[in-house]
């Protein structure tokens, strides 16, 4: 673990340096990029395939550490889904890198460089508390990845809403960042649309993947035994919250939908999805916190 | 209207027993425990009826309204 770890962050700091590289080499005299820019920038998938593997290697450790080692959930929550995001956007990195090598000689690709950049800053910082989370708490061997929950499990209860009401911030941020992107472009309202949904896709991720596991770890449970009743009752009245809150957002979107005119239906739907998913899941973590009193 | 309950005093007589070994007991979350046993949360019936089998005690001894709403 800890060779996979050392050579996982060499390589993206070697992906990093190479970036740089490639960046100043890449101009739009260059008619085509030379064998060195193309051997440098093949050796970076190895590593960015490389940090796929170590990605799933930390989420395996840090779902087996929920609930033995872990004494804030927030933070871990946080973590969790920057695990899932970094390793997410591994893919786009290729993605990203392979666009600007065909785009450079004739768009202006800054804005993918910066991303590129910023997706690696997200590795390395990853696998840099990754490695020391793991390397300080290890799993006691006393549960296993996929073992049976325990009735109404706090942790499990308490991680999923934060991991929802956090996607639901990411999603909420990201989905209002994204006018800047739409306004500014002459995109067709097909690929505005596609824009808006490929945003809040990747803020749902972390919690789909979460709610997922916490599936998987009551396959032999019927439905209504994953909760205990407080947790139902709390879950039930946060619904309830959310359902109220539902008139009011839906009021201040259409005002703002008629004030801010050119955004894609798909936008405001995001919208009222992931404020709608903030203030359940807030609700929720609330009344279940220790101190909460009714 | 605010139940009370010796449970905190229960636990602890009945070898120590701790919040999370009850909730395995009857089936619940140590949270849920902690809850009830601070009176934040009502539990229902069954968890009452639950609580008293751990105890082997009737539930009127576990839990009770407050003098003044009686």
């Amino acid at each position: 673990m800890k060779t996979l770890s050392g050579i996982t962050l060499a390589g993206m700091i070697y992906c990093l340096v190479v970036y740089l590289y490639i960046q100043a080499a890449l101009v739009p005299a260059l008619p085509e990029p030379t064998e060195t820019v193309k051997n440098l920038g093949g050796l970076t998938l190895l590593f960015v395939l490389l940090a796929g593997v170590y990605h799933v290697f930390l989420l395996i450790h840090a779902f087996k550490v929920l609930g033995d080692r872990v004494k804030n959930t927030f933070i871990h929550s946080v973590y969790i889904i920057l695990i899932i995001l970094s390793g997410i956007s591994l893919g786009s990195d290729i993605t990203i890198l392979s666009d600007i090598g065909k785009e450079y000689r004739l768009l202006d690709v800054n804005e993918q460089w910066l991303i590129l950049y910023g997706s690696t800053a997200l590795h390395i910082a990853v696998v840099i508390y990754g490695t020391v989370f793991s390397i300080k708490n290890r799993p006691s061997g006393k549960h296993h990845l996929f073992e049976e929950i325990r009735n109404g499990n706090d942790v499990m209860f308490v991680s999923i809403f934060q991991i929802g009401f956090i996607c639901a911030l990411i999603g909420i941020a990201g989905v209002v960042f994204s006018i800047s992107g739409i306004m500014d472009t002459v995109f067709t309202e097909k690929y505005k649309s596609a824009y808006v949904l490929f945003l809040s896709v990747m803020a749902l991720l972390p919690a789909l993947v979460f709610i997922a596991y916490w599936a998987i770890r009551n396959k032999n449970r019927p439905a209504s035994g994953w909760f205990d009743e407080k947790q139902l009752s709390d879950t039930a009245i946060g619904a309830v919250v959310a359902l109220a809150a539902t008139f009011p957002t839906i009021v201040i979107l259409i005002i703002a939908s008629v004030c801010i005119a050119g955004l894609p239906a798909l936008f405001w739907m995001a919208l009222l999805l992931f404020i709608q998913l903030a203030v359940f899941t807030g609700s929720v973590i609330l009344r279940s916190r220790p101190g909460f009193i009714e | 209207m605010k139940l009370y309950n010796n449970l905190r005093r229960l636990r602890f007589e009945k070898n120590e027993m701790t919040q999370q070994e009850l909730a395995d007991l009857i089936g619940t979350s140590r949270m849920t425990v902690y809850s009830i046993e601070t009176g934040k949360y009502v539990p229902s019936t069954v968890l009452a009826l639950s609580i008293a089998k751990v105890f082997g005690k009737p539930v009127e001894e576990i839990f009770h309204l407050a003098e003044n709403d009686e």
